[in-house]
């Protein structure tokens, strides 16, 4: 079981930041050892692009918010897919600004207090998540990541996550990625990483359930 | 080869006196060793100056190596078999070569005072009175900071006043206009820079604080 | 004559002499280093570095011998004028500019860890992340070869940078090609760590790494995002209204609504970081990008699942600076490090500044007006009552009599 967390240091706008103590949520660990804010997602081969199931073209166009509350971003870790669209609104009375430390399509940009939300779209995907932060409040920190196919997921509370109708048929790599000690590499139970990924072949309409379990050095514990 | 040391000794004087000849010229090297083109008023005065301490001390110079040679040839050891000759000295002669010296230092001392007394006190800056930190004084045209390693520039911009918005700053280039008395307040960021104008004849320390 | 020691001393020192003239033998060449840091980083091993490193070489050659990789557009010649010995050809045309210039503060692999570097505050700029501060694109986009001869040409006040005005222009684009250069390297091979798996068959039990087929897409794959975004960077110029007519006869309107914008938090509120008397002084515990990744490593060496824990931080403890914040400018002292046109506050404000905390203003501040105010306000400041510009003392030296 990892330590837990530790004091984030709150040294700004004290009176709407500091109010409730700051908790480290790098590491979030729920009841029954599930580990939230995994990224779980499917690694593209080569230039061939993925198949993409029909029901995700509802998903085309949708949002993905990202907020400031009470100087913590909400949530801690999002994805969004190329085709979606990520709203990053302010809900705080002091002002913040939204950095993006990709190095092909970053930002850093100003969010006012009670502006309108400011929409950002990607132009590519990237290999894995990168840091969101606030220059105002060095202690927000959160991670985001953008694919170029919607085959993703990130783990909820309980450390569990869904990606339904995956391609069929073919050997899929899935990357386990998590923000402590990035890619996850070690597991045991039921399916094995090999070299960090998953190699997974589904059968049409078949739904796999497996449980991953992790060594906690994984995430920097004992 | 008998008188080995004497003929060492006509090397200096030959080599010496060479170096000054062959320095001026374009003989060896792209650009004449010797002083840069002189665009400035008072500069002149400072080459003079620079001339005769060079003819000077250049025939001082050449004389005493001519007599070390001499003498050093003609009392050559393997040649001159005369035995050594102890002297008690010549009172006349110290006298004399005490106050020749002396007397060309003190000349040379007074001839450079009115070149420093021109070029830094009896200063056009300080306006018709003469007198520093009077209303009469000239306002600098141009505002010099020293820093590693650079020149920061800024000069006073249209009002003419320097410490306003409408100051130009520059780095490394100085432009002032020609046929003008140009005052240069001179400062430094950091450390000791000596702030140099060949082509002026200006040098002045830029001291920090 | 005949040859006694009083005689025979000084010309054995001079023959010796002439014999140390010569020169001893041949020092071995430079050779680049790996971004340790980011290795570290991103957890990759020894023997999947040393393919990094051979794969780096293939496609960017040597300090002596540089090279690009097909269809980067960079100049070839120049790179080659600045790299290499310093040394100049018969006319006196100097080759080796990078090692007579930079090198000594920018390190032979443009890590901003060159031998005077540590003693510099701030520390020079590493050109391996592709960030650079001082520009007229937008955002995180690269700067144009006009924003490297500025920097070149201006110096960067308030630091270490010195002018390079008396360089020929054409040394000078020598050494922006290769500046370009070794930022694209280092943009490759941080992009190598993060892809490992795509181009190496790794066996972590056995300690190797071997290389998959390398062709030339998957070598394309590795720089060519970066190649292009230095490409695109002329095009993503930010789109600066000009200046406005009355900027000057009418400064004080301008400078007013500055004022008013700098403390609102609906609006740029600028007191958050630069705080309230314009000092800096708002938000002091932040750090730059550079500093980030060596932080970031060492969160990822300092844990103790790490094996090689401490031989990770003594790593990064060798291949990096001593960390500093990065404190947000005083805005009073009239210091402008990207220059002080306005137009140059002008990109610093709406672009804001790569690798630094300072954001991008233009989504929020919508009208021309609101934009040249902020600026208006900021080179207005030092001259206000305590400002460093305000040209306060006398300073011709004083009389020794006052009326």
């Amino acid at each position: 079981m990892p330590a837990p967390p530790g004091e984030l240091t709150c040294n700004k706008d004290e009176g709407t930041c500091c109010r409730e103590k700051l908790i480290d949520n790098s590491l979030v660990v729920g009841s029954g050892n599930g580990v939230a804010n995994v990224f779980v997602f499917l690694r593209s081969k080569g230039k061939t692009p993925v198949r993409v199931h029909e029901d995700y073209a509802k998903k085309e166009g949708t949002e993905v918010v990202l907020d400031n509350v009470k100087c913590m971003f909400q949530p801690h870790c999002a994805a969004v897919w190329t085709k979606q669209k990520l709203m990053i609104k302010n809900s705080d009375p002091v002002g913040h600004n939204t950095k993006y430390d990709s190095s092909i399509q970053g930002f850093n940009d100003l969010l006012n207090v009670g502006g309108a939300a400011l929409e950002k779209t990607f132009k590519a995907g990237e290999n894995k998540p990168a840091g969101i932060s606030c220059s105002i409040h060095p202690w927000m920190q959160g991670k985001l990541l953008v694919r170029d196919n919607p085959y993703f997921a990130i783990t909820n509370d309980q450390g569990e996550f869904e990606i339904p109708n995956m391609p069929a048929g073919e050997e899929l790599e899935i990357s386990f990625w998590h923000e402590r000690n990035e890619k996850l590499t070690k597991a045991s139970g039921d399916l094995q990483l090999k070299g960090g990924v998953l190699k997974v072949k589904l059968a049409e309409n078949q739904t796999t359930e497996a449980a991953f379990v992790f060594d906690p050095a994984e995430f920097g514990g004992k | 080869m008998s008188k080995y040391w004497s003929l060492m000794a006509l090397t200096t004087l030959i080599f010496g006196a060479l170096c000054f000849m062959v320095a001026p010229t374009t003989w060896f090297w792209d650009k004449p060793m010797w002083l840069p083109a002189d665009y400035s008023e008072h500069g002149g005065e400072i080459d003079k100056l620079f001339y005769f301490i060079l003819a000077l001390t250049g025939v001082v110079f050449l004389a005493t190596e001519f007599i070390l040679f001499y003498f050093m040839w003609k009392y050559d050891a393997n040649v001159n078999k005369q035995p050594v000759v102890y002297s008690h000295g010549s009172h006349s002669l110290e006298i004399v070569w005490t106050i020749i010296p002396a007397a060309t230092l003190l000349f040379i001392a007074i001839v450079q005072f009115n070149s420093w007394a021109e070029s830094k006190m009896q200063n056009p800056m300080y306006g018709a009175d003469g007198i520093a930190g009077t209303d009469d004084d000239m306002q600098p045209t141009v505002e010099v900071t020293a820093r590693q390693w650079e020149w920061r520039i800024r000069y006073p911009g249209a009002d003419g006043r320097l410490g306003t918005p409408d100051d130009i700053f520059d780095v490394n280039e100085l432009h002032v206009p020609a046929n003008e008395n140009v005052v240069v307040s001179l400062k430094s960021s950091d450390v000791l820079h000596s702030f140099f104008i060949p082509n002026l004849r200006v040098k002045q320390d830029a001291v920090p604080a | 004559m005949t040859l006694s020691m009083t005689r025979l001393i000084p010309l054995a020192c001079l023959g010796a002499l002439a014999l140390f003239a010569t020169g001893c033998s041949k020092p071995e060449p430079p050779r680049f280093h790996l971004n340790v840091v980011a290795a570290v980083k991103a957890r990759v091993g020894a023997p999947t570095q040393q393919q990094v490193a051979n794969i780096l070489t293939a496609l960017y050659g040597t300090p002596d011998q540089p090279r690009l990789p097909p269809e980067v557009p960079f100049k070839e010649a120049l790179i080659a004028r600045a790299a290499g010995p310093v040394a100049s050809d018969i006319h006196g045309r100097k080759v080796g500019l990078y090692r007579e210039h930079c090198v000594h503060c920018h390190g032979i692999s443009g890590d901003g860890m060159g031998p005077t570097a540590a003693f510099l505050n701030p520390y020079p700029r590493d050109y391996r992340m592709g960030v650079f501060k001082f520009k007229a694109t937008e955002g995180k986009e690269m700067p144009t070869d006009s924003d490297l001869n500025k920097v070149l040409e201006e110096g960067i006040p308030g630091t270490s940078m010195p002018s390079f005005r008396m360089l020929a222009a054409e040394d000078r684009q020598a050494l922006v090609e290769y500046v370009k250069y070794l930022s694209l390297r280092g943009q490759t091979e941080l992009n190598m760590y993060d892809t490992v798996n795509d181009f190496l068959t790794i066996d972590e039990a056995a300690g190797t790494a071997k290389p998959d087929s390398l062709d030339k897409s998957v070598l394309s794959d590795m720089y060519a995002p970066f190649a292009g975004k230095w490409k695109d960077a002329a095009e993503k110029i930010l789109p600066a209204g000009t200046v406005p007519e009355d900027f000057i006869s009418n400064n004080q309107k301008y400078v007013e609504l500055g004022h008013k914008l700098y403390f609102d938090k609906a609006s740029a509120n600028c007191q958050q970081c630069h705080g309230t008397s314009a000092l800096g002084d708002g938000q002091l515990t932040g750090y730059d990008d550079w500093t980030k990744l060596v932080n970031d490593a060492i969160t990822v060496a300092d844990n103790e699942g790490n094996k090689a824990r401490s031989a990770d931080l003594a790593l990064i403890k060798e291949f990096s600076l001593k960390p500093r914040n990065i404190i947000p400018r005083n805005l009073r002292s009239g210091i402008y490090r990207g220059g002080r046109r306005p137009i140059d506050l002008y990109y610093r404000i709406m672009a804001g500044i790569n690798g630094s905390g300072m954001p991008a203003h233009n989504t929020l501040l919508k009208t021309e007006e609101e934009r040249w105010a902020i600026v208006a306000y900021v080179l207005n400041l030092p001259y206000q009552a305590g400002g460093a510009l305000a040209f306060e003392q006398e300073q011709i030296a004083p009389s020794r009599e006052t009326n």
